[in-house]
């Protein structure tokens, strides 16, 4: 009985934690390090008395609020996007970046913006998705993940490969079309620095319907999990599976990645924190990964704005240094 | 004529005329006449090609022998086809340090570029080494460790560079390794660290051929196995080292070059070391003078171009290699 | 009855079963023998979906079972894989549960009656008192055995299980041997791939004898074990006495 009720307690104390460290960032990130010596009494203000000469409130309202909300969402998109691919392909190390979705994305997200060729008539949340696309199926084609005796290893190594071709042709492509963007090192590295409420707004209706989707695949992922052969008797339909949590990983990613360019390793990280503070039921890990996505991406905002104020480091560099060492300690353990 | 002579030779020619093109190339295209009237005597172009395109040149020729070489030692020691000093995060650590010190003290003597630059690398080193000597992982999972490493200092560069900004194309060079800007002053740090490594990584062929039928049997064949893997390393590293010093990490050099040679000419380190320095060279030669002619006036990174062809080439290896 | 007609089924390239016709006998035990590689899994595979088929049918009760939908299949057929995954720290009692999914709707939970299902299985195979621990932490046996929960929490009227007995040591595959009879008395059929042959004949009431992707033999035990199946199956030279204890045919190896 003991070991229960202890059980129970976690139960609710984890999640209050989580959640309150994610609370915690956000308000803090809605008054810290700012040029206009925003205080917390501000944020109360702006409830108890709220006024539109003010100026202060004025930033918070429209330039802090947006860009906390859009930290927070894509978090919860990255975590959520990296456990389906864990979920999905039974490889602790799946997740955006090492399979080169992020920087597929990125990829075509440049040359959209540069105007190349027929890639400029899409709208940029199109040529971010087929640039997620590419990066995915490349490193799925190239690293044997479509045969039956596939590996794991080979899998990560083929990811990084082709995300190394594939950062290099953004630089190249950045390069040749404005040689004097330093802005180009910004966005190259996931930065949040451009957020206001029009990001917000192209943002929520498409990780709305991607999040739904990805909660319709939880209990698939679930059965998944006890190999695919199992899966099919428990009446699962594998294809239809894969090409729903596919889609779901696209549409995360790729949204994500047109707003804040490609945020490093969160995909990685929070899926496996999850896994760690939670059991295995999908219907869990979802919201918790996300949430824990949220708070990671959340704080490392904060970090990267007061870290050498009143310039920004980009978010991205801020959650790769985090995420290679996490990278190199997963591997070592074995967890491949 | 050895096949052997003739392929060293045709490739001597491949460079001497790639270079003699890289001369004329560039923003401002010049006959070969022009060219080689000026090298001899001078004249108006004299700074375009004497002191602008020659030692950009030497510098790609001395770079890419120098890490190729270094590919070749390491790939001997670790006997790991997956094995390169960028792809072991060795660039990285050197990289690191050289960016360092120019950022904290940009008017410092480029004398100082390479040792710096070595503290580095060794550094780097050493802790794939201690990581290896711990966890004892795979050889695939040792690359794996060694790219995450080489990450983790690239983000610390990128991070470096934001805090103190620098002209895109300078922060290029620690990005992904460029050409862009380098003179005779880069030249004369740079040549005598190979005029003493290299001489000495020939000197080592001989028991690296050996070292391939694995330790027991070169021990027993009477090589210092634990001598033989400290001295190869050492310099790979160093090669490395003062080869990212002057450039920056111009990615999968070290990793394709040797393949093409032992391709070529077998696995006798004695014929591959020269072959994998041509190749080299004329990888990053040919690196470079592209990236200055694709959009001129704009200067690519000679890194992103390496890295076109040298990531394909990495996944061909994954297609081959079995030992997972 | 489930009958499979003219089965074709071709692995990357590879014929590995060759117009087979094959039915099982509704009720009742039927063993799966033939050397290693005659297609025994494959067909297993294949009857439960998980393969695609070239040409030919698999009928349930008349029906064409790759017509139905995963759920409806997966509420008239199970099957257990010969190797499945077992993820870190899954407990026992959410295993089982997940032998639920075909008759739980896109977004709803267990309902009481899934609950109930999921503690008969329980019950069943001896595992309640360890319904919470995880699965990685229990003995090959016990593993073995939540498996089987999870396959009887699924309810279907076919069983097909893939080799349960490997890596079990004689006791515990005994126990399973035994467990599939009470299985089969509560009226379930099932198809078992076998590696031993007198437990096949000892435990099985119907036998269907493969080799190279071809059916060589299927009825009784009784009727069609023989020294001249055995030659000429698994190139065996043995003799076939009766065994004492359960009065069934039992082989010798000369």
């Amino acid at each position: 009985m003991k070991i229960l009720s202890s059980a129970g307690h976690s139960k609710t104390l984890t999640p209050a934690l989580l959640l309150s460290t994610l609370m915690l960032g956000f308000i803090i990130s809605l008054y810290g390090q700012s040029e206009f010596l925003l205080q917390a009494n501000d944020l109360w203000q702006i409830l108890i008395a709220p006024d539109s000469q003010d100026i202060k409130q004025q930033v918070i309202l429209l330039l802090r609020l947006p860009r906390s909300l859009v930290a927070c969402l894509i978090g919860f998109n990255l975590g959520v996007a990296g456990l389906l691919m864990q979920g999905l392909t039974r490889n602790p190390l799946a997740s955006p970046t090492l399979f080169a979705i992020n920087s597929g994305a990125a990829c075509l997200m440049a040359l959209n913006s540069i105007g190349f060729a027929f890639f400029s008539a899409l709208p940029s949340e199109l040529a971010t998705f087929l640039g997620a696309l590419l990066g995915g199926v490349l490193v799925f084609s190239l690293g044997g993940g479509l045969r039956s005796d596939s590996n794991a290893l080979r899998l990560i190594l083929a990811g990084i490969a082709v995300n190394g071709l594939l950062s290099s042709l953004t630089r190249a492509a950045l390069i040749i079309a404005d040689d004097t963007a330093y802005s180009i090192l910004h966005w190259l590295s996931g930065s949040l620095s451009e957020i206001d409420w029009h990001s917000w707004s192209q943002l929520w209706p498409l990780s709305l319907i991607a999040l739904l989707l990805a909660f319709s695949t939880s209990r698939g992922l679930n059965l998944n999990a006890l190999g695919e052969q199992t899966a099919n008797s428990l009446g699962i339909n594998i294809t239809w599976l894969r090409v729903r949590v596919c889609l779901a990983v696209l549409l995360l990613t790729s949204i994500s990645v047109t707003l804040a360019g490609p945020i490093v390793f969160v995909g990685l990280i929070a899926p496996h924190l999850a896994r760690a503070l939670f059991n295995n039921n999908h219907l869990v890990l979802l919201p918790a990964s996300g949430l824990l996505g949220a708070a990671l991406v959340c704080w490392a905002d904060l970090l990267s704005r007061s870290i050498i104020p009143p310039a920004e480091t980009p978010v991205g560099i801020i959650t790769a240094l985090i995420g290679t060492p996490f990278f190199i300690f997963l591997v070592l353990k074995g967890k491949l | 004529m050895t096949r052997y002579t003739q392929l060293l030779l045709s490739g001597f020619l491949l460079l001497f005329l790639l270079a003699c093109l890289s001369l004329a190339m560039g923003a401002e295209s010049l006959p070969i006449k022009t060219v080689l009237q000026t090298l001899i005597h001078g004249g108006d172009q004299d700074f375009i090609v004497n002191y602008y395109r020659l030692p950009r040149i030497l510098i790609a020729i001395l770079v890419g022998m120098g890490l190729a070489i270094s590919g070749v030692l390491t790939q001997g020691i670790i006997r790991n086809p997956l094995a390169s000093p960028d792809l072991m995060g060795i660039s990285g650590g050197a990289g690191l340090a050289a960016c360092t010190m120019l950022l904290i003290w940009p008017n410092i003597d480029n004398v100082w570029l390479p040792p710096i630059a070595l503290l580095g690398g060794f550094s780097a080193a050493l802790v794939i080494w201690l990581l290896n000597r711990w966890h004892n992982p795979s050889p695939a999972r040792l690359a794996l460790v060694g790219i995450a490493i080489s990450a983790f200092l690239s983000s610390c560069i990128n991070f470096l560079l934001i805090l103190h900004p620098v002209e895109v194309n300078s922060a290029m060079i620690w990005l992904t390794g460029s050409l862009w800007g380098r003179n005779w002053d880069y030249v004369w740090p740079l040549l005598p660290w190979l005029i003493v490594l290299v001489p000495f990584s020939f000197y080592l062929a001989w028991s690296l051929d050996l070292f391939a039928l694995g330790e027991d049997t070169a021990d027993a064949l009477g090589v210092d196995t634990k001598g033989l893997q400290i001295a190869a390393l050492l310099s790979a590293v160093a090669l490395a080292s003062v080869s990212v010093a002057v450039c920056g990490t111009i990615g999968f050099v070290g990793l394709l070059a040797p393949h093409l040679a032992r391709l070529l000419v077998g696995s006798r380190h004695k014929l591959v070391l020269p072959v994998a320095a041509l190749v080299g060279a004329l990888l990053v030669l040919s690196a470079d003078t592209l990236a200055r002619n694709l959009a001129p006036p704009l200067e690519l990174p000679a890194g992103v171009l390496t890295a076109i062809i040298g990531a394909p080439y990495f996944l061909f290896l994954l297609h081959r290699y079995k030992g997972y | 009855m489930l009958s499979i007609e003219n089965l074709s089924v071709a692995y990357s390239g590879k014929t590995v079963l060759r117009d087979l016709n094959v039915s099982i006998p509704e009720g009742k035990i039927t063993a799966l023998i033939g050397p290693n590689g005659c297609g025994k899994s494959t067909l297993l595979k294949a009857i439960s979906g998980s393969l695609k088929i070239a040409t030919g049918k698999v009928r349930l009760a008349g029906q064409d079972l790759t017509k139905l939908s995963h759920k409806n299949r997966a509420r008239c057929l199970s099957i257990l894989p010969q190797s499945p995954i077992t993820p870190e720290g899954l407990s026992v009692r959410q295993l089982v549960s997940f032998g639920r999914n075909p008759y739980l709707s896109q977004w709803g939970g267990l309902s009481v009656e899934d609950l109930q299902k999921v503690q008969m299985a329980l019950v069943e195979t001896g595992l309640t008192d360890l319904a919470d621990r995880p699965i990685d932490s229990l003995s090959g046996g016990q593993r073995q055995r939540a498996w089987i929960a999870m396959v009887l929490a699924q309810d279907t009227q076919y069983i097909l299980l893939d080799e349960p007995t490997t890596y079990l040591d004689l006791t515990h595959q005994i126990e399973l041997m035994e467990m599939m009879q009470k299985m089969n008395k509560n009226g379930k059929t099932l198809v078992v791939v076998l590696h031993d042959l007198n437990q096949a004949c000892r435990y099985c009431d119907h036998l269907i004898v493969m080799k190279e992707g071809q059916l060589i033999a299927q009825d009784a035990p009784h009727k069609i074990f023989n020294s001249t199946l055995l030659k000429q199956v698994f190139a065996l030279n043995a003799v076939i006495i009766n065994d004492p204890v359960a009065n069934k045919p039992m082989c010798i190896p000369l």
